[in-house]
């Protein structure tokens, strides 16, 4: 739970329309079921008023498949399912009891997302709930007794939590102007956010909106939205319009640091890895195809890394492919190893990278994502975030470290809203303004520019802390992460002893020496009389 | 003459007290560094009270740091037990540690004298200042020399919570007056 920020209340003031408690509270996910395959799941039509891309499942139940409308097999990079044969022409059409566990499952999440509490209220108005720009949220329950408006930017702040959920609870309809954008940052991602709608959505032109929108009714894009995310309507239809649907999936961080069980290497130095991955091409305008994803591992740490590897979530084999100048099987400090993977990717899809290394007794990961857009002309981000600290090892007790960051965008498309963020170091700014590293000054990060910041933290205890950073381009957003772990050597052993019982009971000594003080002061009375 | 004896009796019972104060005060300049903080403080909601039924310890818990020397500081006395406040809260992802005495002071028997009798599978919980109970199950008992690197007693990797118990073990060096050894009860939160 966080209070709101500054923007929150300026805004409070500005829009009398509001009424926020003053803290937002916790939310939970909200899990889909069968429901999470689907980009577009309707209930009594889909319709697709102009060409539109979707990437994920499309699906329509109960309505029969005679309610599909324009929609072709084209747009779909994903499987058209209905409950009986006749869907739109090439889908897999016939699958009645797929879809009922799908809706049925949404009605589930519906209800789920509907009952969570506590909720931060958002007083009701037709169009203005979160209105103008500069509006940010933090996760949480967010709740509108009626209707739920956008207007231009509404950003969500991860916090620097990649679990971090955000639930909107809109009692009738939710709304969006024309071009509004709901923007993530700082670690929050369309995966988990979720938009339940009493009523029915409406996206004005040229929204970019993320998360799943869970209607209760109808679902509309007036034309030419970009949504991350889910848009499932329970009871009445989708109407798509020059859309473009991607199937929101979370991206999860690499593995912390892990260093063996009674090694010694306590006071040695820890290793570091780095890994970037880029798709090429990094879009498939016409279709499913081919696509190599290159990876380049480095060493951005003090010792040379052995057990090198690089695993693909969705695709392999990843092959080595060079950078071992002297065939000595270990990263070296001066060293970038370039492994490749090449894959059919079909619909629009992000995978992960993790790279692996190996020294002082130490197992260090590092990872990337990467997106691949299918059947659109569309540049997806990406975003590279390198992080280290200035020392990896402190004496027991602790003290200070500095990190280390930099922020690159290793693809083609200039990235808006960059944000960084660390779970465990304050002091970095969130969403980046005016960074000199913005060479034209266009706050964006181009290609070729690079972002760099220092934290510094007082840690005691042995510390993995975790380093996000966001950045967007065409509607989608791309996310990084980067750990490093600095240990806080043991102190000594307690001395925790005192006397075993024979050696301690005070009495003994107490009654000794208080015998020994009666007989001399006796000693002195009887030898004064006897003088 | 009875009054002279009264006098040199009472004398003698000054004396006895005297030295009862002295042994008193004598036995804590034992512990000589029982008083020193860290600079570095810690943040946290710590824990107040540690309860194992199965060797009927229940004791308040006192938060301690290091040592001049780099070791972890103990408890006061013989009934309190102290919680390592530099590394996590018990509960919390990573080592948590709590030192107790074993031995006789002050007629009491230290707290973690039953320490040896606990076994894999016993159990032992913490309440920390909110009211919040957290329960730990013992995964092993593992002895070391008083000297010994202790990096697994304080440090783990598998992003889970521990809690481990340090007592004394082994023969009492009446000189040094140390245990030759330390038993640590590691133990896994449930």
């Amino acid at each position: 739970m966080k209070k709101l920020n500054k923007n929150h209340i300026a805004a409070l003031v500005s829009f009398f329309v509001l009424g926020f408690a003053g803290f937002a509270f916790a939310a939970s996910t909200v899990s889909l079921g069968a429901a999470d395959n689907f980009a577009v799941l309707a209930g009594s039509f889909i319709t697709a008023s102009t060409p539109s891309v979707i990437s994920g499942d499309v699906g329509l139940s109960p309505a029969v498949g005679t309610f599909y409308t324009g929609l072709t097999t084209g747009m779909v990079t994903g499987t058209i399912y209905a409950v009986d044969a006749t869907g739109p022409a090439g889908g897999a059409g016939n699958n009645p009891g797929l879809l009922t566990t799908a809706q049925n499952n949404l009605t589930t999440a519906y209800t789920t997302a509907a009952g969570q509490t506590p909720a931060t209220s958002v007083l009701a108005s037709s169009i203005d709930s979160f209105s103008g720009t500069g509006y940010t949220l933090t996760p949480g329950v967010y709740n509108s007794g009626s209707t739920m408006g956008i207007t231009g930017t509404l950003t969500l702040d991860g916090g620097g939590d990649p679990n971090a959920v955000f639930v909107f609870q809109a009692g009738s309809s939710l709304t969006t102007a024309s071009n509004s954008n709901i923007a993530l940052i700082n670690g929050a991602q369309a995966c988990n956010v979720f938009w339940q709608v009493g009523s029915s959505a409406t996206l004005g032109t040229g929204t970019q909106l993320s998360g799943n929108i869970l209607a209760f009714s109808s679902i509309t894009d007036n034309g030419g939205s970009t949504i991350q995310g889910r848009l499932l309507a329970r009871n009445a239809g989708v109407t798509l319009n020059n859309t473009h649907v991607v199937k929101a999936t979370c991206v999860n961080p690499p593995p912390a640091a892990t260093v063996s069980s009674g090694s010694a290497s306590y006071w040695v130095t820890l290793p570091l890895i780095s890994v970037t991955k880029v798709p090429s091409p990094l879009s498939l305008p016409s279709g499913p195809g081919s696509v190599t994803y290159t990876y380049v591992v480095t060493n951005i740490g003090k010792v040379p890394l052995t057990t090198v590897w690089v695993q693909d979530d969705k695709c392999s084999p990843v092959q080595y492919v060079s950078g071992d100048i002297n065939t000595n099987s270990f990263i070296d400090l001066t060293e970038a190893w370039t492994y490749r993977c090449t894959k059919t990717v079909s619909q629009t899809e992000t995978n992960t990278a993790t790279a692996h290394g190996y020294a002082n007794s130490t197992d260090v990961y590092a990872a990337a994502n990467a997106t691949v857009v299918v059947g659109q002309s569309v540049v997806p981000p990406l975003i590279h975030v390198v992080k280290i600290p200035s020392v990896s090892v402190l004496p027991a007790g602790g003290g200070a470290v500095t990190y280390s960051y930099s922020v690159t965008n290793p693809g083609t498309a200039p990235l808006s809203d960059v944000s960084l963020i660390d779970n465990k170091c304050t002091g970095l700014p969130g969403r980046v303004v005016g960074h000199p590293g913005d060479l034209n000054k266009n706050n964006l990060l181009d290609p070729g520019e690079t972002f760099q910041f220092t934290c510094q933290s007082n840690i005691t205890q042995t510390t993995t802390n975790l380093a996000t950073a966001e950045g967007t381009a065409n509607g989608l957003t791309a996310i990084a992460f980067a750990n490093a772990t600095v240990v806080v050597a043991a102190p000594g052993l307690p001395n925790t002893g005192f006397p075993p019982k024979s050696e301690s009971n005070p009495w003994n000594i107490l009654i000794t020496v208080g015998v020994f003080a009666l007989v001399t002061g006796l000693a002195v009375v009887i030898s004064r009389r006897l003088v | 003459m009875p009054s002279r004896i009264h006098i040199a009796g009472a004398a003698g019972a000054v004396f006895l007290v005297a030295s009862l104060l002295f042994a008193i005060s004598h036995s804590s300049v034992q512990n000589p560094h029982a008083n020193i903080t860290s600079s570095i403080t810690v943040d946290s909601a710590p824990p107040v009270r540690l309860s194992i039924p199965a060797i009927h310890v229940d004791a308040a818990i006192e938060p301690i740091g290091l040592t001049p020397e780099g070791a972890m500081d103990t408890p006061k006395g013989p009934e309190g037990v102290a919680w390592y406040k530099l590394g996590p809260r018990p509960g919390e992802i990573g080592s948590a540690v709590i030192a107790g005495h074993v031995g006789w002071k002050d007629k009491t028997q230290a707290v973690f004298d039953t320490l040896p009798s606990l076994r894999p599978g016993d159990k032992l919980s913490i309440e920390n200042d909110t009211g919040t109970i957290i329960t730990f199950v013992v995964r092993e008992l593992r002895m070391y020399d008083q000297n010994q690197d202790a990096s697994d007693v304080f440090n783990s990797f598998d992003e889970k919570a521990h809690l481990n118990l340090i007592g004394c073990e082994g023969v009492w060096d009446a000189v040094a007056k140390k245990y030759s050894k330390r038993l640590v009860v590691f133990t896994d939160r449930e």
